[in-house]
């Protein structure tokens, strides 16, 4: 499956600013390709479950190797690599007898990383505004420079490696004795592309020892949840998908503001089902295999505030966020209010450079620190009055606006796209996709987006995720799994199957 | 108890692990025989074979996944689930330019468009063609040899009763009509099917057109053949063999009459009215006399082949130039039309009444040059591929004209060169002049 088809999040990551044809097609073993589900899946588990516990985490290993070099064959060596350097300055640090050298090696390691993540990610968009900067002012012609392609997943483990060396330095947790153990840490598989981001101290004991979470129970309950976040992106995302490619591919200038209205709502589905989707399917192999992912998301769109929301929505980048960049910063704990504004912002300016590599993604960061900073002020207040059903639909729009700026290509577009959505124009609709189809899917995920609004809701989730289960139970969910990977794969496979009744011209 | 429990839950796991492993396994042997898809659909990709350059480029894992994601095990039976599932719900069809109608009457797009005339080729193109064929008439009349003009009968011209709402558009010049005026001025030799279909529609005993399908139905074809032999009987004086109709069968619709419904590739069958099925049979008689004909034209042939026999009321030298070749070899050459054109009695052009506005493929034209001793402009390929690809260029620096380009590829889901190509070629077709 070509990058094109890969989970929304990892698309902007890897090709939001480039233009398509200059960058190298590559090809990612995405969880809902038939590769994949039938043959990677049942091939990995079988060798996972047969293998004596000695040999767990080499049949991982082996097959996070395999995974990431079918996606990014060259960049299997970056990876290696990078964890190889990371691994003994790390194991030199905690071995360091002085304050001093062990900071000089946290430093080392940090921007080792951060160095490789700004070099792959940002150089391109760095000197594509260092070269306007110098034909607009100069009139000078600019530096010349290859475009690069991004290494799979390099925000994620970038983050992960982070939190080792931090972690080791703060003496959360010891670090790891054999390499392979940390190798093992940043390329398993599951959430090695799109997360969750998982900090080293959350799963340093599971490597060598699962023993406590790998029962028959979880492995089971990992096959639902991933068949679960499989269904997420396939039967609703996609769905989604199609109408939020079809407007945002059209004409801004031409677009009534229903379409308008209907195509952001799209995407807000589509990213949401997507990405949750994704996070579904990794903690649901995780579980599999015997290990305890955090949870990234938590019904986001219920959030009575953008403060909540970002406690809700990719909660493991907020955790890091938090953890190894705003506390660092002073965090809440400084003098002055201004100060703790400032922070605040530049985390959710640093939050939207993480996602992409371009001036739409820094506004929508700046977006969402606004907001973040008004709650702060006064607006939390407001909220209280308002009570939760006002709360939770003025939340709604301020994030669904702001994936305008997530979604659309350029910042100006996402102005434009955004004057169509509050410039009242009744003229036919400009885009021809929003069928009886579309929005039955639609309702759909607004039912599962909404569904923990409710506490019956809340309570029917909570069962499904971190309930006991019986054989009753178990019965019923491996028949509605069964259902819905059969319903799910019956769209994967249909996708471009279009014949004609005979071949003519 | 908890052992019990365990083994419960262990033989759920292996259930759904190899559960999962069914379509491997089905894709290597094949366990469960179940129907292959319908409809014209491109080649299945190959096997990828693995080399290094290709795994470190990554065109060898592109090449595999598309591979796989076309061969995987009850794939056929899966897409036809997503297909029921569309179409029970939505009215959906997952078959190239096919649309549901009002009581659920299935028709293909372009025979709308022509019913409506907003394909019509334009009177200037329609002059011309009817010149040429004037021209082609009056020479294969001194030759000794007929030319006959057939027009078979549309979907939509039949039943435009049950044309969606949402296709409607204000009728208005169609191909059908023009050529059919002009034929019938020009003295040429022609059968209009469509215009009896439409008449006879609520007369004839069985139905003349199926529900699912697109073309005439196979009673349809009977009373079409018949009428075809009787034309050439009378028109050569001759008497052909005569086709014997021995049974009628009325029964499901099936074979050419469910065409669209096969390329729909549902599970359950659509409903339908029962349909006749004439059992039509050549009487072999060496007495009698089998014309030679060269057949241009479109699939309605086929049923006429499938439904009547024809090809056995024909001589064997006898052809069928499917779109004039243009599917098997692109090109007939010069010697090939005059070698053709030379060993037969009768020349037939057959199209439904939309596929008027491109009658004939070349045929008309490239005759016509033949006729009137017009020696084509070789074709220079070597010349052609670089004007193609200085065209190219010049869309690749234009910056506007390549976004669109991009984004028509997008729409169409086809790759960003086949998008260029087209293009390209349709500017050197169209600045010839």
């Amino acid at each position: 499956m070509l990058q094109s088809s890969f989970s929304i999040f990892a698309k902007q990551e890897t090709s939001y600013n480039l233009p398509k044809a200059s960058i190298q097609q590559r090809i990612d073993m995405v969880f809902s390709s038939v590769l994949f589900l039938f043959y990677f899946l049942p091939a990995f588990f079988i060798a996972y479950y047969v293998a004596g516990k000695k040999f767990k985490n080499i049949v991982i290993l082996i097959g996070s190797i395999a995974f990431y070099s079918w996606g990014a064959p060259r960049f299997i060596f970056v990876i290696l690599g990078t964890t190889l350097l990371d691994f003994y300055i790390v194991r030199w640090m905690s071995s360091s007898e002085t304050r001093t050298q062990k900071r000089l090696l946290l430093t080392i390691s940090v921007m080792v990383n951060l160095g490789l993540l700004f070099y792959f990610k940002y150089s391109n968009f760095f000197i594509e505004n260092v070269n306007r900067v110098l034909f607009h002012a100069f009139h000078l012609q600019g530096i010349q420079w290859t475009k690069l392609v991004l290494p799979l997943g390099i925000s994620f483990y970038t983050f992960e490696t982070i939190t080792y060396v931090v972690d080791v330095y703060r003496g959360v947790h010891k670090p790891l004795t054999r390499f392979w153990d940390y190798q093992l840490y940043i390329i398993l598989f599951p959430k090695l592309i799109a997360g969750p981001i998982i900090r080293y101290h959350e799963i340093a004991d599971q490597i060598s020892d699962r023993s406590a979470n790998d029962t028959i129970d979880n492995r089971l309950i990992g096959f639902y949840r991933f068949i679960l976040g499989l269904s997420k992106k396939v039967l609703i995302a996609n769905q989604m998908a199609v109408v939020a490619d079809a407007v945002f591919g059209s004409d801004y200038n031409q677009l009534d503001t229903y379409t308008a209205w209907v195509g952001i709502l799209a995407y807000t589905f589509q990213i949401y089902f997507d990405f949750s989707g994704y996070s579904d399917m990794a903690i649901g192999l995780g579980k599999m295999m015997g290990f305890k992912f955090p949870e990234n998301f938590n019904n986001p769109y219920i959030s009575q505030s953008i403060t909540e929301f970002w406690r809700r929505w990719h909660i493991t980048l907020g955790n890091w966020m938090k953890n190894y960049l705003y506390i660092p910063l002073g965090g809440n704990r400084v003098k002055s209010k201004w100060r703790l504004y400032f922070n605040l912002w530049f985390v959710f300016l640093a939050s939207g450079l993480w996602h992409g590599a371009s001036w739409s993604f820094v506004f929508w960061g700046a977006y969402h620190g606004f907001f973040l900073v008004i709650e702060k002020g006064f607006m939390l207040n407001v909220y209280a009055r308002l009570g939760k059903l006002l709360s939770t639909l003025i939340t709604f729009f301020i994030a669904a606006v702001g994936w305008v700026f997530f979604r659309a290509e350029k910042l100006g577009d996402a102005f434009v796209y955004i004057n169509r959505m509050f410039h009242v124009n009744t003229s036919p609709q400009s885009v021809q996709v929003l069928s009886t189809e579309f929005y039955s899917f639609f309702v759909l995920a607004i039912v599962f987006a909404f569904f923990a609004y409710f506490k019956q809701g809340q309570r029917i989730q909570d069962a499904v995720y971190f309930g006991e289960y019986n054989n009753k139970k178990h019965t019923f969910f491996v028949i509605t799994s069964v259902v819905l990977l059969m319903f799910s794969v019956s769209f994967i496979a249909s996708n471009g199957f279009n014949p004609f009744i005979y071949f003519r011209f | 108890m908890q052992s019990t429990n365990n083994t419960y839950k262990t033989g759920l796991l292996i259930f759904v692990l190899s559960l999962l492993c069914f379509p491997f396994i089905q894709s290597k042997f094949n366990i469960i025989k179940m129907p292959p898809l319908q409809g014209a659909y491109a080649t299945p990709p190959k096997n990828a074979r693995v080399n290094l350059a290709d795994w470190l480029s990554g065109d060898y894992q592109a090449k595999k996944e598309d591979y796989l994601k076309n061969s995987f095990g009850f794939r056929d039976y899966l897409i036809r689930i997503h297909n029921q599932f569309e179409y029970s719900l939505y009215h959906k069809v997952n078959a190239k330019d096919v649309i549901v109608g009002k009581n659920n009457y299935l028709f293909e797009i372009h025979y709308i468009q022509g019913y409506y005339g907003t394909d019509f080729a334009g009177m200037d193109s329609i002059n011309n063609s009817m010149g040429r064929l004037k021209f082609i008439n009056d020479t294969l009349k001194k030759l000794g040899k007929s030319l006959l003009l057939i027009i078979a009968p549309s979907k939509a011209e039949f039943y435009p009763e049950y044309i969606p709402d949402n296709y409607k558009t204000p009728k208005t010049n169609t191909n059908y009509n023009s050529y059919l005026k002009q034929i019938k001025e020009s003295g040429i030799d022609y059968i209009d099917f469509n215009g009896y279909f439409v008449e006879n529609k609520n007369k004839s005993k069985y139905p003349l057109m199926p529900i699912n399908g697109v073309h005439w139905s196979m009673y349809g074809v009977g009373l079409a053949g018949d009428s075809i032999v009787k034309y050439i009987e009378k028109e050569r004086h001759i008497i052909m063999p005569q086709a014997v109709w021995k049974n009628i069968r009325i029964g499901k619709d099936e074979g050419f009459d469910v065409d669209m419904e096969n390329a729909m590739n549902l599970i359950l069958p659509l409903p339908s009215p029962p349909m006749a099925y004439p059992e039509i049979k050549f009487k072999k008689d060496s007495t009698k006399t089998r014309p030679n004909v060269l057949v241009v034209g479109d699939s309605y042939y086929w049923g006429l082949v499938a439904g009547y026999d024809i090809e056995h009321g024909f001589s064997r030298k006898s052809d069928f130039w499917y779109y004039y070749k243009k599917l098997e070899h692109g090109t007939v050459t010069r010697q090939q039309l005059k070698d053709e054109i030379a060993k037969e009695d009768v020349i037939i052009i057959l199209a439904t009444a939309h596929n008027w506005g491109d009658i004939g493929w070349g045929f008309i034209e490239d005759t016509y040059d033949l006729f009137k001793g017009i020696i084509p402009i070789p074709f220079d390929k070597e010349k052609y591929r670089q004007k193609l690809e200085y065209i190219k260029n010049v869309i690749r620096n234009d910056k506007n004209w390549y976004a669109k380009i991009v984004a028509g590829a997008k729409e169409k889901n086809i790759s960003l060169d086949s998008a260029l190509n087209a293009n390209a070629a349709w500017m050197i077709e169209h600045t010839k002049q």
